[in-house]
């Protein structure tokens, strides 16, 4: 991909955990974006809050970009393992730049520019600190890809300017050291790449999770109940922060039940309340979201996707929650269930969340996944002035005549009066099935109704403009092959897309962020118009492939992977070839084909 | 609920009022010739956590049992996993983070089912539960003190970090009043953790545990001697063991036994057994420790970066040195009972309580006019 667009660098940085790869991969995130670069970042933590393996990959382009690269032009590796580990994810022809000080022998590969850089001994030497090392590497990054200088001081000077005058005059000094090797010893490597900025105006940095907490505050969010949980603390981290000073009240429960009871309760005494947690949180709200659907009460849940299942691999993305969020909890519970694919959807769909529950009067999950939650991606700044606005304290309209919480009506939604509001509008709320006044009844026929009641506010939504409009859609309208995917796993089929289409493949791929209820309307046509259905997924058992097949009766060729990184686009690619290789006869044996795409995603 | 008696003699016995025999004496220099976490668990450098689950597994195994340990997630159990080989010959049944003690209680109802069929000798398996203070303040709390409830046979070890260290240092149960964490931050409005901390013993002799104590690998043979009491003991036994964390806690890595020391002089970190004799109704308290000086609690906030914020504020430091002081007043009877005596810091003194200025410091209340 990166050939292709000059103004387009795939940078990885890798060592070890607390060697400074962050704040060197960050720091250049940040100074592209100022230079009015697209960005999309993807990292790797270790298990452990110190030491272990680290790396981040950016992206930064001139187009907009959803997904971080396949394959990085330069990788500058700290370590030998960073080496080691990373050394598969450069393309030919790409730039290694590594820690001189190395003992190990550095594997090598054939097309490669290898050039050993002595970060530490020039730390030493000219800053006198050996921890410096990591400024010095942002120097020669600075010099060799032409970012500009003076905004990675302010950036400096931002972090550390304040407190620490000696701590940025060592960093500073540290960086025209990696500045002037760079520019004595190195002046060939950059192969002509240097980033040039872009007319267009600097734009924000989020990354997901901040963006779930934003599009919460956004959407009026006034209480916060959270357990930590990674990969989704940092949206509890940012509220903790911020919610009390805005006036909305921030609660660490006990555990995750504590927590979405607290917004179950919340809800009911008519706050907009939410909770974010990650897979084994969701599994123990579980029964509290049956609570909700039965009561009838709005919550929203930011789920961030990690591998599982159990404690399974807490550092790692997966997209293996989708069924447990269309279907946990025993009993049919009506919810609502979003998916973002990137962080500027996050944002609005976090606050879409907030509408839809609360007009629905049910829960809102919101899947995103550790890819998500840690990428850092450029988002315009003109995205904050079109979100909804904190909700203006509306009075609901209050009914004639006797108040019934749960009142038949056409749509399925009934009044919801908050607790409190003096006029005859008590009423008890309860987990039991009731009847329209919500007193306990649980013959025959009131079970039908009411059952009936719930489900047909699912089916009121799908038909609502604010939830149509939302998938996106894109490639060869005619495309007899069709790629459906969710989430995260967006960016990397945009990619494959474009570069099936210019191999000459025509395909077209639809990515729904309404995943529960499915908008028929945008689904159907894509669909019946799609004869080999390709469904990209980030888990075993092809979860939208199984929702797909049920709902509309599908045939789907499932690509599943589950090595806790996301897709690459190329992968996504190969898949495409394949079936589009296939005779024509295959097409509808789902069955073989599934088989098959497993196979094959072991050796990808 | 039960008389409390004190034990007039200060320190560490390996007699229990509960045990026939003694447990064995480590001796000063715990020179025993057990292994406990052996090499190749990924602990930070300074880890009190480490040191703790190594001589815990110590003692042990002093016992001359097999030790069966269930441990729930938390920092324990993922520096701990990446090798498992630093387990040793213990065998390890890892759990979810809310149910360390119910599958304790699973492990053991096996053990007994085994024994009774006669598969396995009686008294042969030691079934111990580790956890952190997440694991066992917050969310582990309930299968915590129903495993206590139901009276079972097992060892129950929280390892006392005071807070979510794994995950990136968030607030848990155990956080001191005023400390810095990720979910607790220090703003304008917000001023470091405004809950005080529960006491994770006090709630288990509450609800039954026949034994209870609080040990610090610093002081090793207390802890060993405290962890085969609570093998030996029949009943659900728990043992708390404060473990300095210097990622969260902000300190440097070299400083482990002198941040401990420095709690156990100002008296943040109280080392004490207390045996529930439920039946008699009384509970038998024994201090084991007493500093040779006693310090204001200023001594130990300082060597700490979580407390930063607290150590601007006269009137929170008030608070925490109240709190400090309200807990030494239980030994008092003790201390004058040995000739000794611990001055009170706080400045309200001898004040009687009304007049006392206690405003309790909690979170902003909902000002918005909205």
């Amino acid at each position: 991909m990166a050939q292709e667009h000059s103004n387009e660098l795939i940078l990885r940085v890798a060592g070890e955990s607390g060697e400074g790869v962050i704040t060197v991969a960050e720091s250049v995130s940040r100074v592209a974006a100022r230079m009015g670069l697209h960005l999309a970042t993807f990292r790797t933590f270790p298990a452990e809050i110190k030491g272990g393996p680290c790396m981040m990959q950016l992206r930064v382009s001139e187009r907009p970009v959803f997904h971080h690269g396949d394959l990085a032009d330069v990788l500058m590796a700290f370590n030998e393992e960073g080496v080691r580990k990373n050394l598969d994810s450069l393309r030919e022809g790409g730039v290694l730049l590594y820690e001189a000080s190395i003992e190990a022998p550095i594997p090598r590969k054939n097309g490669l520019a290898c050039y050993a850089v002595p970060l530490q001994q020039i730390a030493v030497d000219e800053v006198g600190n050996p921890t410096s090392k990591n400024i010095v590497a942002l120097g020669v990054l600075t010099q060799l890809y032409g970012l500009p200088k003076e905004g990675i001081v302010k950036l400096l000077e931002k972090r550390f300017g304040k407190r620490a005058k000696t701590i940025l005059e060592t960093n500073l000094k540290g960086l025209d050291a990696g500045i002037r090797y760079a520019a004595e010893h190195l002046g060939k490597v950059a192969q002509g790449r240097s980033l040039r900025p872009t007319g267009s105006s600097p734009k924000l940095t989020m990354t997901g999770n901040e963006a779930a907490a934003l599009g919460a505050l956004a959407a009026g969010l006034q209480c916060f109940f959270g357990y930590p949980i990674t990969p989704s603390s940092e949206i509890m981290e940012y509220l903790a922060k911020n919610l009390p000073r805005l006036g909305g009240r921030f609660l660490q429960t006990e555990d995750e039940i504590s927590a979405i009871s607290g917004v179950c309760g919340a809800a009911w005494a008519g706050r907009r309340a939410m909770t974010a947690t990650s897979g084994p949180g969701l599994s123990l709200m579980s029964e509290v979201l049956g609570l909700l659907s039965m009561t009838e009460l709005p919550a929203v849940i930011v789920n961030s996707q990690r591998g599982g299942p159990s404690t399974g691999l807490p550092t790692k993305t997966e997209q293996s929650d989708l069924l447990l969020a269309l279907y946990g909890s025993h009993g049919d519970t009506p919810r609502i269930v979003l998916a973002p694919s990137t962080v500027r959807e996050t944002l609005e769909l976090v606050a879409l969340a907030f509408e839809l529950a609360e007009k629905y009067q049910m829960p809102a999950i919101v899947l995103m996944d550790q890819t998500l939650s840690s990428r850092l991606e450029t988002v315009d700044a003109d995205i904050l002035a079109s979100l909804p606005k904190f909700p203006s304290e509306e009075t609901p309209e209050k009914p004639n005549g006797e108040y019934r919480r749960f009142q038949l009506t056409e749509t399925g939604v009934s009044p919801r009066i908050f607790p409190g509001t003096p006029g005859g509008y008590e009423y008890v709320s309860t987990g039991l099935e009731h009847n329209e006044r919500g007193d306990p009844q649980y013959d025959e026929r009131m079970h039908t109704i009411m059952s009936a009641k719930r489900h047909k506010k699912m089916a009121s939504l799908a038909r609502d403009p604010i939830a149509a409009g939302r998938s996106s859609i894109f490639g060869v309208e005619e495309a007899e092959i069709g790629i459906v995917a969710w989430g995260s796993t967006a960016g990397a089929v945009e990619d494959a897309v474009h570069l099936a289409i210019e191999q000459g493949i025509p395909v077209k791929a639809i990515i729904p962020k309404v995943l529960n209820p499915l908008i028929h309307s945008e689904m159907k046509p894509f669909l019946a118009s799609t004869k080999r259905l390709i469904v990209p997924e980030m888990n075993f058992t092809g979860q939208l492939a199984t929702l797909l097949r049920s709902t509309y009766r599908v045939p789907t060729i499932r690509l599943n992977k589950v090595k806790g990184v996301p897709f690459r686009s190329f992968e996504i690619l190969e898949k495409i070839r394949q079936v589009a290789a296939l005779p024509s006869r295959s097409s509808r044996a789902s069955d073989a084909s599934d088989l098959e795409s497993v196979g094959l995603e072991q050796q990808v | 609920m039960f008389q409390v008696l004190f034990n007039s003699q200060i320190g560490t016995s390996p007699h229990s009022t509960q045990l026939a025999d003694p447990v064995l004496d480590p001796g000063e220099y715990g020179f025993v010739p057990t292994t406990g976490l052996t090499s190749g668990h990924q602990g930070c450098a300074g880890c009190g956590m480490v040191t703790g689950t190594n001589q815990i597994l110590r003692a042990l195994k002093l016992t001359g049992r097999f030790v069966l340990a269930s441990i729930g997630t938390g920092c324990n159990e993922v520096i701990t996993t990446q090798n498992t080989s630093c387990w040793g010959e213990v065998s390890v049944d890892h759990n979810n983070f809310p149910n360390t003690a119910s599958t304790l209680s699973g492990n053991r109802a096996a053990v007994e089912a085994l024994t009774a069929a006669g598969l396995i000798p009686p008294n042969t398996v030691v079934n111990v539960g580790i956890a952190g203070d997440g694991g066992s303040y917050d969310i582990g709390l309930q299968a915590l003190l129903a495993w206590i409830a139901r009276n079972e046979n097992g060892v129950y070890i929280c390892l006392n970090n005071e807070a979510y260290m794994n995950t990136g240092i968030q607030s848990s149960g155990a956080t001191p009043f005023g400390a810095k964490t990720a979910t607790t931050p220090f703003g304008k409005r917000a001023q470091g953790n405004p809950r005080t901390p529960q006491h994770l013993p006090d709630l288990a002799i509450a609800a039954g545990a026949p034994y209870v104590a609080v040990g610090t690998p610093v002081h090793h043979r207390d802890l060993m001697i405290k962890a085969q009491k609570a093998a030996m003991i029949e009943g659900p036994c728990l043992v708390e063991s404060y473990s300095v964390c210097p990622p969260g806690w902000n300190t440097e890595t070299d400083f482990f036994y002198e941040v401990t020391e420095l709690a156990l002089q100002t008296g943040v970190l109280i080392l004490y057994e207390a045996e529930l004799h439920r039946e008699e109704g009384y509970a038998l308290y024994t201090l084991n420790h007493v500093p040779d000086r006693f310090l204001p609690v200023e001594e130990y906030l300082k060597t700490q970066g979580r407390f930063q914020n607290l150590l601007r504020s006269p009137e929170m430091l008030r608070k925490v040195q109240r709190a400090i002081d309200h807990r030494w007043e239980f030994w008092g009877e003790v201390l004058a009972h040995n000739g000794k005596s611990r001055q009170r810091f706080s400045e309200d003194q001898g004040l009687p309580v009304e007049t006392r200025n206690e405003e309790p410091i909690s979170w902003p209340k909902n000002t918005a006019t909205n």
